[in-house]
C-alpha cells in the first residue's frame, strides 16, 4: 500500500498510485475567483491559482498552469470526473484524465537527489517545499511534480510515457547506486 | 542556456520554453485597407537589433503561458519579463 512505503530511510520506494480518479480542470474565461468560490463551497477547499497543492483530503488540486489545475481523487468511481464536471458547471471546464497520467510515488532519502538528477528545478525544501507543484520536464518526458512530503514526491506522466520515465528512473538509480524497491499495491 | 523566470512557474531552463518571436507586432487593419508594404512588414519584416529585443515566450513544458521578455541579444541577459498585452518603455528592464 502506498501508506507503508517508507517516508525516510535508504533506497529510493516507487509505487503507482491506481487508484487515483484524475481530471483537468480548467477556469472558464474570467471565471477564476467564481470557480474558487464553487470549490471552497463544495469541497471546502481554498483553491489557490499558483503552483501549489490546494486540499488535504481525498480530493486535492495541483496547480499546472494559470486557471488550470491537475486534480485528484484518492479511490474515486469511474463517474469521478463527471461529477467534477456537475460540481463545477458553468465555473470551469473538467476533462477526465484518470486514465491519460500514470501516478508514482517516489518516497525515501534518495527521492529527492533522484528527481533533482533529472528535472532542472531547485528541489531544495526551501524553494520547494511540501505542497509546491511543477510542471517540468524529466528525461524529455512532461511530469509534474508534488511534494507531498519531506522525502515523499508524487510524479504525473502521461500514461504511454510512463515505460521511458520508468527506464529513466531505474537506469538512474543505477548509476547512482540507489537500490529501488518497487512496491505494488496489492503488496 | 537561458534561465528564464516564468511568471507563473519560476525560474527554468531554456529547454522547456518555446521563442515566439518579436514581440507588439501589429496587425494591420481594417484587412482592405492595408496595403501591400503594410501586409509585407507585418508578416516578414523584423527589427532584429543589436541590443535589447522584445519577444514573445511560451512555456511549453510547463504552464503553456505565453509572455513577453525583454533581452539583449549581444549578451542574452534577460533585463524585463511581463505579461501579454502589456508594454514597458525601452530600456525599462536594464
Amino acid at each position: 500500500m502506498v501508506g507503508a512505503l517508507p517516508a525516510a530511510g535508504g533506497g529510493l520506494a516507487v509505487s503507482e498510485r491506481g487508484d487515483l480518479g484524475i481530471a483537468t480542470i480548467m477556469a472558464r474565461a474570467s471565471s477564476t475567483a467564481a470557480l474558487a468560490q464553487r470549490v471552497a463551497e463544495r469541497f471546502g477547499i481554498a483553491l489557490i491559482d499558483g503552483p501549489i497543492l490546494s486540499g488535504a483530503g481525498a480530493v486535492r488540486f495541483a496547480g499546472t498552469g494559470p486557471g488550470s489545475w491537475l486534480s485528484f481523487c484518492e479511490g474515486a468511481d469511474p463517474f469521478w470526473a463527471c461529477s467534477m464536471a456537475v460540481q463545477l458547471d458553468g465555473v470551469a471546464s473538467v476533462f477526465d484524465q484518470s486514465s491519460g497520467y500514470a501516478v508514482l510515488r517516489l518516497g525515501g532519502a534518495e527521492a529527492m537527489p533522484m528527481l533533482q538528477s533529472g528535472a532542472f528545478i531547485d528541489l531544495h525544501a526551501d524553494a520547494f517545499p511540501v505542497g509546491a507543484v511543477a510542471v517540468t520536464v524529466i528525461a524529455h518526458v512532461g511530469a509534474i511534480l508534488i511534494r507531498v512530503g519531506e522525502a515523499q514526491f508524487d510524479v504525473a506522466v502521461f500514461r504511454s510515457f510512463a515505460g521511458s520515465f520508468w527506464h529513466w528512473l531505474a537506469t538512474s538509480a543505477a548509476a547512482r547506486g540507489v537500490p529501488l524497491h518497487r512496491f505494488s499495491e496489492d503488496g | 542556456m537561458l534561465l528564464i523566470d516564468c511568471p507563473y512557474c519560476g525560474p527554468r531552463s531554456e529547454i522547456e520554453f518555446r521563442c515566439g518571436g518579436e514581440s507588439h507586432v501589429q496587425r494591420p487593419g481594417p484587412h482592405d485597407a492595408a496595403s501591400d508594404e503594410q501586409w509585407a512588414d507585418y508578416l516578414f519584416y523584423r527589427h532584429n537589433p543589436k541590443g535589447e529585443h522584445r519577444e514573445r515566450w511560451l512555456h511549453m513544458a510547463g504552464c503553456g503561458q505565453w509572455f513577453n521578455v525583454a533581452r539583449d541579444t549581444v549578451t542574452h541577459k534577460i533585463t524585463a519579463i511581463y505579461r501579454m498585452g502589456e508594454t514597458i518603455d525601452a530600456g525599462a528592464g536594464s
